[in-house]
């Protein structure tokens, strides 16, 4: 046997390139902490009233309490924080959700948007925004319940859209007990089209309703309906999955070998599975109804991770939700100074880079190169 | 007073698996006794693979039970039963950039342990299948046989040792040249040896003749014949059930198959 594995020791020399040594976990992600600390920092100091790192500081620690700093602090305080910290939970969420689903299906090209989840959220928001005010009118309830009702509605029925849609696609696609991949995207491709036509249909009905916003608010996303009452509920409905999310790290590295393989290993498939589907839908769903449908964040980072630092979940969760955190902010960033005073959708943003990012990646699988597309 | 069924490692009774109406395995017995090396063939579509996804605990049986030790599959803590049986497939379709190190990695997922613990298990399962030199390569630049003998180090760090565990192998030669083809029966009889149950389906009449303990012929979702390999796999059997007109040659102590061509007697249809 000695001989043997001797013999047939290869001595070509590896071939993955300066990727061989992965590095250390603890390390990129206090990288990446300090960069979103800095990115943060730059969020909070940019926008259309001119300011700088010290009014930032000042705004926190309230050392300066004349007429204009605290002009200034106000609006570091209640405008742009809540609007960051929405950024980061957006990105978190995006990152987060496409990571999941990429490992479910064992597919690096799968999107939320993919599965009808993102416009399932769209569908249950429109239809929150729509009824839920005539809703309230109709049977005449007392401020702040009315309100209320209106506000926690949105993302309730959000989710619901998401989560709804979501199984529907599952069920369709169950053959014997499992999930025929095929089957499921492809559900999801047809149940897309339906969604958009909904929530355009509505939309144009109902465009007088400003409320309701515009089509490309759904289509192309915004962040500027940040609050503080809002980035409160986000938070609450993206870092509770978000942690689920850490603790599946070993059970989706399983599943990338296959569902078989992954039973062979002891992994409870189905219940992965449904967990993995709930906690995506609740995260799409919710960023969907504050702040639309926003794209390629949940392709294109979860990709990044795996090509310079490999596709181990243990690594590729944690550090894709401070990576999408990250681009999230920065793009947001952008989107509010780019045109000022006007806002550019953040969408617009996203697609114009991760487009052909995306675009690139996939002519270079195509011309052999190894890559992780499996394409 | 030993009952005979305590000393067996895995028992299968009256498993049978129909789907949409179709009867893929009916009635089936089979039971694998630790340092045994049973081998499963049959023409393609007998019910070779239903039978072994149904042993490896994900086919939901239509009638049946396993027990491994004497306890129903059912009643195993998933994780438990990881560290007792394995399965390797006949191919992989991981399309993620492991490097080997990481996919053999993936089969120490049912044991729970350090980082250090790991990479021990997994460098002697990779030294087991010759590629230890090659551990930090990337998985996905390898040809498809090395791809192989990654996932089956993988199954050999996932059980560990051979003692008290099944190992189940879904063709494991088919994308192997002939050293690796050596390189596998030599693992599988070692296992065999030190007290594991091997099952292993090949379409290899040679192999079977040649390595097999146990052969089972499997016919139309039953098993058609059940031995050691010298008496089952007789020119008769064959003609029956790959109506193909053959002979074994021998030839200083090894059989030989030659397949001559459609029986000699056409078969008549009516």
């Amino acid at each position: 046997m000695a001989t043997l594995s001797q013999g047939v020791q290869n001595t070509k020399k590896p071939t993955l390139g300066k990727f061989a040594a992965r590095l250390p976990r603890r390390l990129v992600l206090a990288v990446l902490g300090a960069i979103l600390l800095i990115v943060s920092f730059w969020s909070l100091k940019s926008g259309a009233v001119d300011t700088d790192i010290q009014d930032v500081l000042i705004a926190f620690s309230g050392s300066d309490s004349s007429a204009a700093a605290e002009f200034k602090s106000i609006v570091i305080r209640e405008i742009r924080l809540p609007r960051l910290l929405t950024g980061f939970l957006i990105g978190v969420a995006l990152s987060l959700s496409g990571a999941l689903l990429q490992g479910l299906f064992r597919n690096p090209l799968a999107d939320p948007a993919l599965i009808g989840v993102s416009s399932g959220g769209a569908m249950g928001a429109v239809i929150a925004i729509v009824a839920l005010p005539a809703l309230v009118a109709t049977l005449a309830l007392p401020e702040p319940l009315g309100s209320a009702i209106s506000w926690f509605g949105l993302p309730v029925l959000a989710m619901a859209g998401a989560i709804g849609l979501t199984f529907i696609i599952y069920q369709v696609s169950l053959v014997r007990g499992r999930t025929h991949v095929p089957a499921m995207l492809l559900t999801g491709i047809a149940v897309n089209a339906i969604g958009s036509a909904f929530v355009g249909l509505i939309v144009t009905i109902f465009a007088s309703d400003e409320q309701l916003r515009t089509i490309t608010f759904w289509t192309l996303g915004s962040l500027s309906g940040a609050n503080w009452n809002n980035t409160l509920l986000l938070a609450a409905l993206i870092l509770i999955p978000a942690a689920f999310a850490l603790r599946q790290d070993r059970a989706l590295n399983a599943f990338l070998l296959g569902e078989t393989e992954a039973f062979h290993l002891g992994i409870k498939v189905q219940r992965v599975k449904r967990a993995v589907i709930i906690v995506s839908a609740v995260m799409v769903g919710a960023t969907v109804a504050f702040c639309g449908i926003i794209g390629f964040i949940g392709l294109v980072v979860p990709h990044i991770i795996r090509i310079a630092l490999g596709p181990d979940h243990r690594m590729l969760i944690p550090a894709g939700g401070l990576l999408g955190a990250i681009t999230l902010i920065v793009a947001d960033v952008f989107a509010r100074s780019l045109l000022a005073p006007a806002e550019l959708q953040i969408g617009i943003l996203t697609a114009i880079i991760g487009g052909p990012f995306f675009l690139a990646l996939l002519i270079g699988a195509r011309r052999g190169r190894a890559n992780s597309l499996g394409v | 007073m030993k009952n005979p069924e305590q000393s067996c490692l895995l028992n299968a009774k009256g498993l049978t698996v129909i789907a949409e109406g179709k009867v893929l395995i009916e009635e089936i017995e089979l039971s694998l006794l630790p340092g045994s090396l049973d081998v499963i063939v049959g023409p393609n579509g007998a019910g070779k693979s239903t039978l072994l996804r149904a042993l490896t605990g994900e086919t939901i049986l239509d009638a049946g039970t396993i027990t491994l030790d004497g306890k129903a599959f059912a009643d195993y803590d998933s994780i438990e039963l990881a560290t007792r049986r394995a399965c390797l497939p006949q191919s992989s379709s991981l399309a993620f950039p492991f490097t080997i190190r990481e996919v053999v990695s993936l089969g120490r997922h049912p044991h729970r342990e350090s980082d250090a613990a790991t990479k021990v298990a997994v460098e002697a399962a990779l030294d087991k299948v010759g590629l230890l030199a090659r551990i930090d390569e990337g998985y996905l630049h390898l040809s498809g046989g090395e791809k192989q003998r990654v996932h089956l180090a993988r199954v050999l760090a996932q059980l560990e040792q051979p003692e008290g565990r099944v190992l189940l192998l879904d063709e494991p030669t088919a994308s192997l040249d002939l050293t690796f083809q050596q390189l596998v029966f030599d693992i599988a009889n070692e296992w065999a040896e030190a007290g594991a149950a091997v099952l292993m389906v090949l379409h290899d009449l040679n192999q079977a003749m040649r390595y097999a303990r146990t052969v089972t012929v499997m016919h139309e979702g039953r098993v058609f014949n059940r031995g050691e390999p010298k008496e089952i796999l007789t020119p008769e059997l064959i003609r029956e059930v790959y109506h193909v007109q053959a002979r074994w040659i021998e030839s200083e102590g090894h059989c030989l198959l030659a397949v001559d061509g459609p029986p000699a007697k056409p078969q008549t249809y009516d």
